[in-house]
């Protein structure tokens, strides 16, 4: 909550109206395209490609979405309505698994499995499907596990005086209440589908954005690949359609007591039951993944493959570390700036925030060739002075993962902003200090934690970051997911470990500072 | 002499409501005012306008005789002291009283801290976190952090609703007690009329976003501009004088003798006084205050007279 008005507003809009086209123009590049569509290519493609390309889109998206539904909602009612020991773990550590991409599990999964299914089996949506429920779940779990945990336990015992057993009571009020937090984290499950180009190559599942860089790569056809890029907007666009209509206009609040809703304590069968379930889920996502990549890599370290034609692990982790740390720099910059001028300005505040936003919205292909058919018309107007190109620069890579993260960045910085009391704010103002004293001193103080939960969240992601990574990595720069993605593509398990084992043991760390920054009142998901 | 506060013709509009509505009202240099009306009448929304955290859609609004209307909050050297404190949790009690003390130089500064925790009698807490104190506590240094920087008025929103009855009297008196001291105008808001009569220099009531009367304590009670008044600030019976006009006469204004056609229909102890209901023939009630001694029980009959040397209040009925 911020003081109603304030004189002076006039610079805050020209900075919010250049960020938003900034961030917003690589996406409305790449829909542009479509109105000089290469008639040629289409018609090669729909008569080759294309139509199977749409379905296995469409079956991978619902199989995955509904498999996180399931798996996400069901461990976050197994850790919320369970009181048994260890829980508390337990909850915290079915997040870990975001610190390690699909594309890893992928590879990890379709080699042990290899065995008993044989070569040919194991290469199916089936699977790949699998894979990606088992890595994506925690995008459904962590917004069931808040809505779950927000709701005040006296909601289920109304509803168990009500004559309703113990899994009704859930069944029929808690997680309804819960449908709109379950909707928007089954979307972001669905967006991650859609931009995924790792794991499903793994699997030979064709994909749109399997196509999209299959066209780029391949034929080098770069309008093509943007056109064809549109049609994963489109399948997007429609998906925050779906979103929308499933949460309709429910607002569930809740007054009174918000203490965290205790569990049933369960011992014996129950409890081990429970147990099983749990650790289960974290055995196939995270433990033996970890330690096949740690046999692996010890492997590698035996025959002398930890390093690339580009260079050694130490040349590619300072890759990795340079791009993400300044992507996240740049989004914790941008997002708070935003969050600071973007409110108090009415409709059309709101709506140039979202145009900055819009990039998490959009599959990371489009971005990425978007961010190239912009800088790239940029280059050609040789704005700038002396021979430095846009492509091809750290600076293209950075804007990019800037354009596809700033959501993750504003979203939660203005959350956790917004819970600042709005009566400490105006104490502030009638203590003498100005709007951006107010910021400096009282509210990003006040909202650290959820500013350190955004930084990490953008630090994961833009780490994982694999299309928007390959299409952009300038020379000199090659990230790890870069090398997984080589290894991988010649069943180069051993050698793809390593790197592999750097993403998780980069990640891990970011994770936990993540829980930690959630304890402390982190608002993530809004 | 110039006004602390001065409101002239103030309205603050949400779409076409008015929440306040064309609002006149001075608080006097060193005067403590009381602001007083039912929830939702526009209170808190006319101390919020004083601020500078609204803006008025219509009319001025004077500091000091100077015109605010436009000038952002910070600008404004009010204090505000908030129900929930409002205290900064990430700063100690002596940096949230420093908060609003930019321009003085270290030393004065210390001074300021050490004057101001003095004032509201919480000496040496100042390198404590707010947590660590007690809501009475908290409310304390929300004051002297309010009071620390001289505020042109000091502004309270309802400043102890959160706290329960054996502090609330306590804090109130030393509130009262270190305004007074460091002579500055404020306007308290409440909804308790106890609180509003007992604290007050004047008295302004509210209703649906308009002062309804503003005058002591003393005059508002015992003389009230209408019913809605009246009723607001304490138990009263109306007297019909059979011309369209009434009295309100508050229960202490009463005396009965036993016998006659009142008759008793429910009473109950208030310490001082028992406080009987009294049905009268003509189907009116009364309420009527005796000492103990003085009191009759349920179902006895009586004449009740007003006692004489009271100026009544004289209204006529809409």
């Amino acid at each position: 909550m911020t003081v109603a008005w304030r004189p002076g507003r006039g610079p805050g809009w020209a900075l919010l109206v250049v960020v938003s086209v900034v961030m917003a123009a690589p996406v409305a590049v790449t829909v542009w395209s479509i109105t000089d569509p290469s008639v040629e290519v289409w018609r090669e493609l729909w008569r080759t490609r294309l139509p199977g390309m749409i379905v296995e889109t469409a079956m991978l998206v619902a199989l995955v979405v509904t498999g996180t539904v399931i798996v996400g909602t069901a461990l976050a009612w197994l850790v919320t309505a369970h009181e048994f020991r260890g829980r508390r773990l337990l909850s915290w550590l079915l997040m870990t698994p975001i610190a390690i991409p699909g594309y890893v599990l992928g590879f990890v999964w379709l080699d042990t499995l290899q065995g008993p299914l044989g070569a040919r089996a194991v290469r199916s949506i089936w699977l790949c499907a699998a894979v990606l429920i088992v890595s994506l779940y925690p995008y459904v779990y962590v917004f069931a596990w808040s809505a779950f945990r927000e709701q005040s336990p006296r909601t289920i015992d109304v509803a168990r005086t009500l004559g309703r057993s113990s899994f009704a009571a859930w069944w029929r009020v808690v997680v309804p209440m819960a449908r709109p937090s379950i909707a928007a984290g089954a979307a972001l499950v669905a967006m991650e589908v859609l931009t995924d180009v790792g794991t499903v190559r793994l699997f030979n599942v064709s994909t749109i954005a399997d196509g999209v860089l299959r066209v780029w790569f391949g034929t080098g056809n770069r309008d093509a690949a943007a056109e064809l890029a549109v049609l994963l907007v489109v399948a997007a666009a429609s998906l925050i359609a779906v979103e929308r209509a499933l949460r309709g206009r429910a607002r569930y609040t809740q007054t009174g007591a918000r203490d965290a809703t205790s569990g049933r304590p369960v011992t014996g069968l129950r409890a081990a039951a429970v147990n099983v379930a749990g650790w289960g889920v974290l055995c196939i996502a995270v433990v033996v993944p970890v330690a096949r990549l740690v046999g692996w890599a010890l492997r590698a370290h035996r025959l002398g493959q930890t390093e690339t034609i580009s260079g050694d692990l130490g040349f590619h982790t300072a890759s990795s570390l340079k791009v993400a740390g300044a992507a996240t720099i740049a989004c914790l910059v941008i997002g708070t700036t935003m969050v600071f001028i973007a409110r108090d300005r009415g409709r059309w505040g709101a709506a140039l925030g979202r145009l900055a936003s819009l990039g998490y919205a959009v599959p990371g292909p489009v971005v990425a060739i978007g961010v190239v058919v912009t800088l790239a018309a940029l280059d050609r107007r040789g704005w700038w002075s002396g021979e430095v190109l846009l492509v091809g620069s750290l600076a293209g890579l950075v804007y990019a993962m800037v354009v596809r993260f700033l959501a993750v960045a504003h979203h939660g910085i203005g959350a956790s902003v917004s819970k600042v009391s709005a009566s400490a704010v105006a104490s502030a103002r009638t203590l003498g200090a100005g709007p951006l004293r107010v910021a400096t001193r009282v509210e990003l103080p006040l909202a650290r934690a959820g500013v350190i939960a955004a930084a990490t969240l953008v630090a994961i992601d833009s780490l994982k970051e694999l299309p928007v990574t390959l299409l952009l990595r300038p020379f000199g720069i090659e990230p790890l997911p870069v090398w997984v993605w080589q290894a991988t593509s010649e069943s180069l398990w051993v050698q793809a470990s390593v790197p592999s084992l750097m993403i998780v043991a980069i990640g891990m760390p970011l994770v936990g500072l993540l829980l930690w920054s959630v304890e402390r009142g982190a608002q993530v998901v809004s | 002499m110039t006004a602390a506060v001065g409101l002239v013709s103030v309205t603050r509009c949400i779409g076409e409501r008015p929440i306040v509505d064309d609002v006149t009202l001075e608080v006097r240099e060193r005067e403590l005012l009381t602001l007083v009306g039912p929830s939702g009448c526009g209170k808190s929304t006319l101390l919020r306008l004083i601020a500078g955290l609204e803006r008025p859609s219509g009319g001025a609004i004077t500091l000091g005789g100077l015109d605010v209307t436009d000038v952002a909050p910070e600008r404004r050297r009010i204090g505000l002291v908030f129900q929930d404190h409002a205290l900064f949790p990430h700063l100690t009690v002596g940096r949230n009283i420093a908060f609003g003390l930019r321009r003085f130089d270290r030393r004065r500064r210390a001074e300021r801290i050490d004057e101001m925790l003095e004032l509201v009698r919480l000496p040496g807490a100042s390198r404590r976190y707010p947590h660590e104190l007690s809501g009475g506590e908290q409310q304390r240094v929300a004051l002297a952090r309010a009071l620390a920087p001289d505020p042109a008025a000091v502004l309270l929103d309802e400043p102890f609703a959160s706290l329960d009855a054996s502090l609330r009297d306590e804090l109130r008196a030393d509130v009262v007690a270190a305004l007074r001291e460091r002579g500055a105008a404020a306007l308290l808001v409440t909804h308790d009329r106890d609180e509003a009569l007992a604290l007050a220099d004047r008295v302004a009531v509210m209703r649906d976003g308009a002062i309804v009367q503003v005058d002591r304590p003393e005059v508002v009670w015992s003389l009230p501009n209408d019913e809605f008044v009246a009723r607001f600030l304490g138990p009263v019976s109306l007297l019909s004088n059979g011309h369209g006009d009434f009295e309100i006469v508050r229960p202490h204004q009463f005396d009965f003798v036993g016998g006659g056609s009142d008759r008793v229909v429910e009473r109950e102890f208030r310490g001082a006084v028992w406080r009987h209901t009294i049905l009268r023939a003509d189907g009116t009630q009364l309420i009527v205050d005796a000492e103990p001694g003085q009191d009759l029980e349920v179902g006895a009959t009586c004449a009740v007279h007003v006692r004489p040397g009271h100026q009544l209040a004289r209204l006529s009925r809409p």
